[in-house]
């Protein structure tokens, strides 16, 4: 098995694992992050969602190898001095109620405003609706959503 | 073949030929991606356009279109459905990338996202390159536009379709698709009969 190293949060990583293993499992089995969550394990919930390379994936169908060299943030690298601006709202919004989907749901968000510092409803829906709330949370996350723009001031 | 019918091929192919010739120097260069012109037989061009009909139906099977549709959705299956979680050209603009979920490797299991390559993509709004509904004529005459087709040359397009990962990926699916109409090797075969006759598009 090849050793294949990346960056998490910062943080120099190598894993002795096969590399289509998924990079959900390397996180939370491997490397103890267990903020980012399994839903459905195949791409339709959002619970697992990371970056890699400042881009959102789902950690359920990454491989190890696509990760190679590469620069993973989870839920737990987000804040880096404190809360993030998203999670603050998150907090302040009352947003979760079970909780389970809410780190993919503040990832996904993180996304967005990198590429619509203040964006619309319909800006929201596009990226947002491919992250799944049973608790049926949406309009708290929308008011979060706008609230983090407001916070960060139009700043990606 | 008698002389008569010999000397009204030669014209033809001169007049052909003669149609696909490079401008004058002293005219402004249409375009980089303009490649050198060569006869071209009646022929050429009657074998050109059936091959472009194979390439059609490739273009028009699900596993080509539904990244290639009318509107701003891609869509699903084998029956055309747009794109579940509202994913449109939208999303992509506001940070939700195709390569977010479509990553590698097929899913596993039917309904799960598809994938081969890190280039995952659909057409972009300014370029759209629809295939959904479009004729034979008029999706053949946007394929061989660089101005509509991604800045292809036509020895690019028949690298494309002989070649590019994403297209090969149409005959490995994954669970739960069909593939194109015929093999991939005769798509490869009709692209290089179609572009080495100068891409003619059937009426």
């Amino acid at each position: 098995m090849p050793n294949i190293s990346f960056f998490v949060n910062g943080r120099a990583v190598s894993i002795d694992a096969p590399e289509d293993t998924p990079l959900l499992w390397i996180l939370r089995e491997e490397l103890g992050l267990t903020g980012t969550k399994f839903g459905c394990g195949m791409a339709l919930c959002g619970a697992c969602t990371v970056h890699v390379e400042d881009l959102p994936v789902r950690a359920c169908m990454a491989r190890l190898g696509e990760v190679a060299g590469k620069r993973v943030l989870t839920i737990e690298g987000l804040g880096q001095n404190g809360l993030h601006p998203v999670q603050e709202a998150w907090l302040e919004e009352n947003v979760p109620q079970c909780g389970y989907c809410q780190s993919g749901q503040i990832m996904g968000t993180v996304a967005l405003l990198r590429k619509k510092p203040k964006p619309t409803d319909e800006d929201i829906d596009a990226v947002l609706s491919s992250h799944l709330c049973r608790c049926g949370t949406y309009c708290r996350i929308r008011r979060a959503v706008h609230r983090a723009a407001e916070k960060m001031g139009g700043t990606p | 073949m008698n002389a008569r019918a010999l000397g009204a091929g030669l014209l033809a192919a001169l007049t052909l030929g003669s149609l696909v010739s490079p401008a004058p120097a002293d005219e402004p260069e249409k375009s980089p991606r303009v490649e050198a012109a060569r006869p071209v037989s009646i022929a050429d061009v009657a074998a050109g356009e059936a091959a472009y009909l194979v390439i059609h139906r490739v273009l028009l099977s699900p596993r080509c279109m539904n990244c290639h549709p009318s509107g701003d959705a891609p869509l699903h299956g084998d029956v055309a459905v747009p794109h579940s979680m509202n994913v449109s050209r939208k999303s992509v603009e506001a940070g939700l990338v195709c390569t977010t979920c479509h990553r590698s490797k097929n899913g596993a299991v039917p309904h799960s996202p598809p994938g081969v390559t890190p280039e995952w993509r659909m057409p972009t709004r300014d370029q759209p390159m629809v295939f959904q509904g479009k004729s034979p004529h008029d999706l053949c005459e946007q394929l061989k536009d660089p101005a509509r087709n991604g800045g292809k040359s036509l020895s690019e397009l028949a690298e494309h379709m002989g070649h590019d990962p994403l297209v090969l990926w149409a005959w490995a699916p994954g669970p739960g698709r069909s593939v194109p109409p015929i093999p991939h090797a005769e798509l490869a075969r009709a692209a290089e009969t179609w572009t080495h006759a100068g891409a003619p598009c059937p009426k």
